[in-house]
């Protein structure tokens, strides 16, 4: 399965009807710049919208994906 | 003769440094953070930063003119790990106002580009 495939699966766990943008920084493959917008962020600060994305990924960036570069937004219902 | 166009804003960082030993990691971290209202960790300081992520961060809290304090953790190996744990962010700078963390330089520089991060400064004084 594509790491980008990985990525949606993981995030989509937690986070309510994501809508993602996931592209290669460097065009290897492993560090990864992810744009992601949904309802939960609501009401959280970014920084706690950045570690939730980050806590979602854990597993990942214990291997295959070596760095990533996130941007999160509310998504209004 | 200096350049007109060189305009730096002033350095309204102050290093700080423990001064006194502390028993655990934990409490170094929380009297740093309730001694400095906003306190930056980064690598080096003001005057010589050791990083650009580090360097960026500083002008720009400088351009809002509050005083803030800046911390170097390249010389406290058990602060620069322990601070990952205690907040859960593997990176640095991390900017705490009133010891909440803000963010890494990504997020400092969103919040500018929103117009936030004005509030979130004043949220210390």
């Amino acid at each position: 399965m594509l790491l980008t495939e990985k990525i949606k699966d993981a995030l989509s766990v937690k986070l309510i009807d994501p809508t993602l943008e996931i592209y290669d920084l460097t065009g290897g493959g492993d560090h990864m710049g992810i744009n992601v917008s949904s309802s939960s962020f609501k009401g959280l600060s970014l920084i706690k919208q950045h570690q939730m994305v980050l806590d979602l990924l854990k597993e990942l960036l214990k291997d295959e994906l070596h760095a990533v570069k996130i941007s999160t937004t509310v998504k209004e219902e | 003769m200096t350049s007109p166009f060189n305009v730096i804003s002033e350095n309204h960082a102050t290093e700080v440094r423990l001064e006194q030993e502390f028993s655990t990691v934990q409490n170094k971290i929380e009297h740093l953070l309730s001694s400095n209202p906003i306190i930056l960790f980064m690598k080096g300081n003001s005057d010589t930063p050791k990083c650009g992520f580090s360097a960026n961060t500083v002008s720009v809290l400088n351009t809002f003119g509050h005083n803030f304090a800046t911390f170097d953790i390249l010389n406290d190996v058990e602060i620069r790990q322990g601070l990952k744990e205690y907040s859960n962010w593997p990176t640095y700078p991390q900017l705490y106002v009133k010891g909440e963390l803000i963010g890494g330089a990504d997020i400092i520089t969103e919040l500018l580009h929103r117009g936030e991060l004005k509030d979130i400064l004043s949220k210390a004084l």
